[in-house]
């Protein structure tokens, strides 16, 4: 059906194309018949035989009165009168010669040629003049010898009714001549006229043609607007779905996370029960499986918050020596697990600070670890940092993971940037994860305005790089920012929500080995209930003392009736929610509205924080919350030693 | 300083034109200023009307020595009574009516077989109009046209291919007379 419409507007094309072509052609013959006929009429009316035609009838005219009146002078000067002067009667003679030769002449003979009278007209003159050259006819043989000019009248008269035939026959064929050229130009006007019509009738269809041109153009606009339309409206109802597909996630990741938390939480109070190391085995492969669920489930969060624009980088001030050993740290358990060698290090020209998103940078090198500590069984994984050029010439900053791991096939390298694919099947079963880790981690890169490729054959390992543009940071970082070794020690300033979870974690065995804080009054804010016996058993683990409440209203009539050190806040509670109470626990006098408070959310989306921030949280940790997160966020938070007292 | 130098240049232009223009009439007097003389021979053309200078009965009357002595003009061009280009020499018009310190706006051109046409005198000075008394370097003969040919160089200037500059083409030339 298809292919006959399509047959069907092919053939109507052909069609178009051959009726303007013959239109075309038809209006070059047109205007060439026209170009034709002006040239013809141009032509006649140049030429100077024209002139001539009508001057044949004068000059034949003339020669018969030249003839008469030379007739008249020779009978005069023939007769008794006396007053005859003979040079006149002479030169009478001569202007009728000058006239025959006029009368002789190529053109007249051209035109009078099939005249036979012409011919013998002309012949008896020019005998006449021959023999009265002869003679010779001048004034001297007239006044010498009078007696001979009845002679040459009598020659002269036979040519009388000759010449007047010749001057009548002229005339009619003139007449003949000129009706025939009038024929000609009635003719001509006739055939002009035709063409006129023509380029007329024509002129008229090709308004025509244009006409339907421009209706169909029009028509065309009127079908693309209505198709623009109803595209804008597919869209609309696209990114509507697309939002309600986000918000889905955003609720479904809260109810994940919620059990989550609360799973997360007995397993970790259950390792502190006596346990067989059967039963011990077991409880760390259902912990296992808990973090994996929590991974992927982050990664899912991240590619929902992609894909609804959500995603923003916010370059800062970043020390990358600061960086690359937190990295070390981090992978240090892991490698040391597997037994595998970690090399990190840094050339000796990249910059000591360069200026970048901290958390996502973070975020794709914790990414890259990690899968290369996965893959890897013996061997070594290094990260090292260099720097590089682009193909325009620009700085480039590159992070080289590498690893000596299995190798990846160029068959698979090629979709290994792509959603849910992993190294292949079997590995997939042995190492788990959803696949959704490289393609976050590159289109963070992308974001940042770089990249990651791969290096990698079977059995040879691979190699990771990400390469951002690189942007040099001042030597001096701006104000907030403390010099490095202090920022490794005490980086949970409570300023800065977002960095609190993972500073946290690196630095915990630094500030552990501090006088541990406890014997906090702490007022926690928590609908689930499973979760507030998970966070009322890790208070207590901990040595706080923990009031617990059902949401954000009860917590404020609680803190507004007893003294707490610190308030754990969810922030998605019935009744009152997080922020609100957050909000009216500032308002409160001192000390009670300048407590710390900790809002904790299964809701990790970036506005949720930013929310929390403006409401006037202290720090924000993530569902499921961890006892060492906990603990090393409360560490931080703490009223100095002698507040409690004060308070 | 340049603009001295133009208005130097422009005070000498002016003197040389007005000096050029006081000359001119002069030159062109000069001619003029001994009365035309006399005819010796047969007289060949006669001007009459609205004119200065006179040498008999009125009228300037010239013969053919005296045309010889103005200055010749020749050239050769097609003519509607020649089926080939023809080469005629003769005094230009103007110069003849000069010598007649002719006077008024028309000249009436007469021939001996009695044809008249009427002239613009300006015909005299935008064209080189000459009274031809030479056809191809031969006296012409009166059965020949002759012996003057009031002629237009029609070669040399398209829009005179036409009737009316034929028709003022007198051949058998004797008489102009001015108005």
């Amino acid at each position: 059906m298809p292919r006959d419409a399509s047959r069907t507007v092919a053939a109507r094309q052909r069609r178009w194309r051959i009726g303007i072509a013959a239109m075309g052609l038809l209006l070059v013959l047109t205007l060439a018949g026209v170009g034709w006929l002006q040239a013809r009429q141009y032509e006649a009316l140049n030429g100077t035989r024209r002139y001539q035609d009508d001057y044949l009838v004068w000059s034949l005219f003339q020669f018969e009165t030249e003839y008469l009146k030379l007739r008249l002078a020779l009978e005069q000067a023939a007769g008794p009168s006396v007053g005859v002067d003979p040079d006149q009667v002479a030169q009478r003679y001569e202007i009728f010669v000058s006239r025959l030769n006029l009368v002789e002449s190529e053109h007249a003979a051209l035109v009078l040629a099939h005249h036979p009278d012409y011919q013998r007209t002309v012949a008896r003159a020019q005998d006449f003049v021959r023999w009265a050259d002869a003679l010779p006819l001048n004034g001297a043989l007239i006044r010498e010898h009078p007696q001979r000019i009845a002679e040459i009248v009598a020659r002269l008269e036979p040519l009388a009714d000759p010449i007047r035939d010749l001057s009548l026959t002229s005339t009619h064929h003139v007449a003949q001549d000129v009706t025939r050229r009038n024929e000609i130009i009635r003719s001509q006007s006739r055939v002009s006229l035709g063409l006129t019509a023509a380029l007329s009738a024509m002129t008229l269809l090709f308004a025509a043609v244009i006409y339907r041109q421009f209706r169909g153009l029009e028509r065309y606009g009127d079908k693309q607007k209505a198709l623009a339309a109803r595209l804008n409206e597919a869209q609309r109802e696209a990114d509507a779905a697309n939002r309600a597909k986000t918000v889905f996630l955003a609720n479904m990741s809260h109810e994940l996370r919620t059990p989550l938390q609360g799973l997360l939480g007995m397993l970790g109070l259950i390792k502190e029960a006596p346990l067989t190391p059967a039963q011990q085995d077991q409880l760390k492969a259902a912990n296992d499986c808990a973090r994996h669920l929590l991974a992927v489930l982050g990664d899912i969060l991240d590619v929902t918050r992609m894909e609804a624009g959500g995603l923003s980088i916010a370059p800062e001030p970043l020390q990358l020596g600061a960086l690359v050993r937190e990295l070390e740290a981090l992978s240090r358990p892991q490698a040391a697990a597997k037994r595998l060698a970690l090399h990190f290090g840094i050339d000796d020209d990249v910059p000591g600070w360069v200026l970048a998103d901290p958390t996502r940078l973070r975020q794709i090198l914790l990414n890259l670890l990690s899968n290369a500590l996965k893959f890897c069984d013996r061997g070594q994984v290094g990260c090292q940092l260099r720097r590089g050029v682009g193909p325009l010439g620009e700085d480039l900053l590159m992070f080289e993971v590498s690893d000596t791991g299995p190798g990846i096939d160029a068959q698979t390298q090629a979709r290994l940037f792509q959603r849910f694919s992993q190294g292949d099947a079997s590995t997939s079963r042995r190492h788990g994860g959803a696949g959704l880790g490289l393609e976050i981690s590159r289109r963070l890169a992308r974001a940042m305005g770089g990249d990651i490729h791969v290096q990698s054959a079977p059995g040879q390992g691979a190699r990771f790089t990400l390469a951002l543009p690189l942007r040099a940071g001042a030597d001096l970082p701006p104000g907030r920012m403390v010099p490095a070794e202090a920022a490794a020690t005490a980086p949970s300033s409570p300023l800065k929500g977002p960095s609190v979870t993972s500073a946290a974690s690196t630095t915990s065995a630094a500030s552990a080995e501090e006088a541990p804080v406890t014997g906090l009054r702490v007022l926690v804010s928590e609908d689930n209930p499973t979760n507030r016996i998970v966070i009322e058993a890790m208070l207590e683990r901990l040595g706080h003392r923990p009031t617990l409440c059902e949401n954000g209203l009860q917590a404020l009539h609680a803190l507004r009736q007893q003294a707490f050190d610190v308030v754990l806040m969810d922030l998605h509670t019935p009744q009152m929610d997080g922020f609100e109470a957050t909000r009216r626990m500032r308002e409160l006098p001192p000390p009670r509205g300048r407590l710390p408070i900790i809002a904790f959310s299964a809701d990790a989306f970036e506005e949720s924080r930013q929310k929390a921030d403006d409401a006037g949280i202290s720090a924000f940790l993530a569902k499921p919350v961890e006892l060492e997160t906990l603990r090393a966020c409360l560490q931080s938070l703490a009223p100095s030693p002698a507040r409690p007292e004060a308070a | 300083m340049l603009i001295a130098r133009r208005t130097a240049l422009q005070g000498l232009l002016t003197c040389a034109l007005a000096v050029g223009a006081a000359a001119a009439p002069s030159v062109r007097a000069a001619p003029a200023e001994p009365p035309l003389a006399a005819p010796t021979g047969p007289v060949v053309l006669t001007v009459g009307g609205a004119l200065r200078n006179a040498n008999r009965d009125g009228r300037a009357a010239f013969d053919m020595a005296m045309l010889e002595k103005l200055p010749q003009v020749s050239f050769s061009t097609q003519t509607p009574w020649y089926p080939q280009p023809r080469r005629f020499t003769g005094p230009l018009l103007r110069d003849v009516l000069a010598a007649a310190g002719a006077q008024g706006r028309t000249i009436e051109a007469r021939a001996l077989n009695d044809y008249r046409v009427q002239i613009p005198l300006t015909d005299s000075h935008r064209y080189d109009v000459i009274v031809a008394r030479l056809l191809d370097d031969r006296p012409m003969a009166v059965r020949d046209k002759g012996p003057l040919f009031l002629i237009y160089p029609f070669d040399h200037a398209p829009e005179l291919r036409n009737s009316v500059f034929y028709g003022r083409s007198a051949w058998q030339l004797t008489h102009l007379e001015l108005r």
